[in-house]
């Protein structure tokens, strides 16, 4: 482990590993390893927590926001948090699942505090939109299989319809139905019960489709 | 007509990832039914919809780990307020609104006294009540009553009394 390495009792100071050596030891040590170096005030060990953990806590965090902005300012919250509470992190769990958990509590309240749309209506769909939602109506089944094209309006029309939606519920169907992680894994990263993700993710798909339903009436021009 | 059974299958998961055999209940039903059928196509265009906003994930750039190693920086080195301050900024102005209303209420407490609320403590310690007839008779005003006896006032009290009784 690293901190025998970098003070060994009794060594020369020409046997002390090198820069080098020791990025390489870092990027070897184990998750438990780089948290207890990063308490004890070791930069180059946090340093490496981020770079190590920045993939899972920007896919939560993308979860939440699509601005690349708001996402990387959620995931630098996120980190600031986890190392003024690493020493909270008493090493049961993965680490990984200690900071997704942090991210995603982060992460809501930061949707909660923000202030939601109050309503979203026909008019707020663009051209291409509708015309998603008219291809879809004909033929559902397709809805699967989308360009790279049709798939940035489907994410665009989904962020509309999803903003619509409370940020507990956004949270489980994106998670549940759209990343497909299991409801016990959800729960481990809310920190809910298990009945409680999947009472949500039920009225989640209720208002989801009710809200779809709403779109598609004939008024709608759609 | 509407089928709540369908409805909870439609609910129970994503529409994309109902077994052949839910799916095939459910479209069998939909063809006879607008009302499951709207709802049907509703909740596979969702998952679609979900699914399509779920494969956006922003990634990190390369920059990321210095941003943040440098707001750690600033945030180390920016002086920490003591608690008492923190305490201040956050909840200065709940106890600024409390502090004037105890300082109302202390000055409405002086405002509104008077000798006769000064009688009414006096009557707590000696257990009189200045409300009382006896009170009224004999202690009140005892300058002006100091010329009757006190069973001369009681006889014309109870004559009084009896007069009204027959």
């Amino acid at each position: 482990m690293r901190p025998q390495a970098r003070k060994p009792p009794g060594l020369p100071f020409w046997r002390l590993p090198s820069g080098a050596a020791l990025a390489i030891e870092i990027e070897q040590a184990s998750d438990l390893e780089l948290v207890s170096l990063a308490r004890g005030g070791d930069e180059q060990a946090f340093e490496e927590i981020v770079r190590r953990h920045s993939p899972r806590v920007f896919q939560v965090a993308s979860r939440f926001f699509r601005q690349r902005a708001q996402v990387e300012e959620a995931a630098q919250e996120a980190f600031l948090r986890a190392y003024t509470q690493l020493s909270s992190y008493e090493g049961r769990g993965s680490f990984e699942g200690w900071l997704t958990r942090l991210t995603t509590n982060l992460c809501l309240n930061m949707v909660r505090s923000a202030k939601r749309r109050p309503e979203s209506t026909v008019a707020d769909l663009t051209d291409d939109e509708s015309e998603w939602l008219e291809n879809r109506m004909a033929d559902a089944s397709a809805a699967r299989h989308l360009s790279s094209e049709r798939s940035l309006v489907a994410a665009d029309l989904a962020e509309k319809v999803l903003s619509l939606m409370s940020p507990d519920d956004r949270l489980v169907l994106t998670l549940i139905d759209g990343d497909e992680v299991s409801v016990k894994e959800v729960a481990e990263m809310t920190g809910w019960s298990e009945s409680k993700v999947k009472t949500q993710a039920f009225r989640a798909r209720r208002r989801m489709r009710e809200a779809v339903e709403e779109l598609l009436k004939p008024g709608r021009n759609v | 007509m509407r089928d709540d059974h369908i409805i909870k299958m439609l609910e129970a998961s994503a529409a994309d990832r109902l077994s052949e055999a839910e799916t095939a209940i459910i479209e069998s039903h939909a063809a006879r039914c607008p009302e499951c059928e709207r709802a049907y196509k509703a909740a596979r265009i969702s998952a679609a919809l979900v699914r399509a906003r779920a494969s956006e994930t922003v990634e990190a750039t390369p920059f990321f780990k210095t941003r943040v190693m440098a707001a750690l920086k600033e945030r180390q080195t920016s002086p920490e307020l003591p608690a008492l301050v923190r305490m201040w900024k956050a909840a200065g102005s709940l106890v600024s609104v409390m502090a004037a209303m105890v300082l109302i209420l202390i000055g409405l407490t002086f405002y509104t006294y008077s000798p006769d609320s000064q009688a009414d403590i006096s009557e707590l310690t000696t257990g009189q009540s200045i409300y009382a007839p006896e009170y009224i008779l004999f202690e009140e005003d005892e300058a002006v009553n100091d010329g009757l006896q006190y069973d001369e006032v009681l006889a014309t009290f109870y004559e009084a009394g009896d007069a009204d009784g027959q």
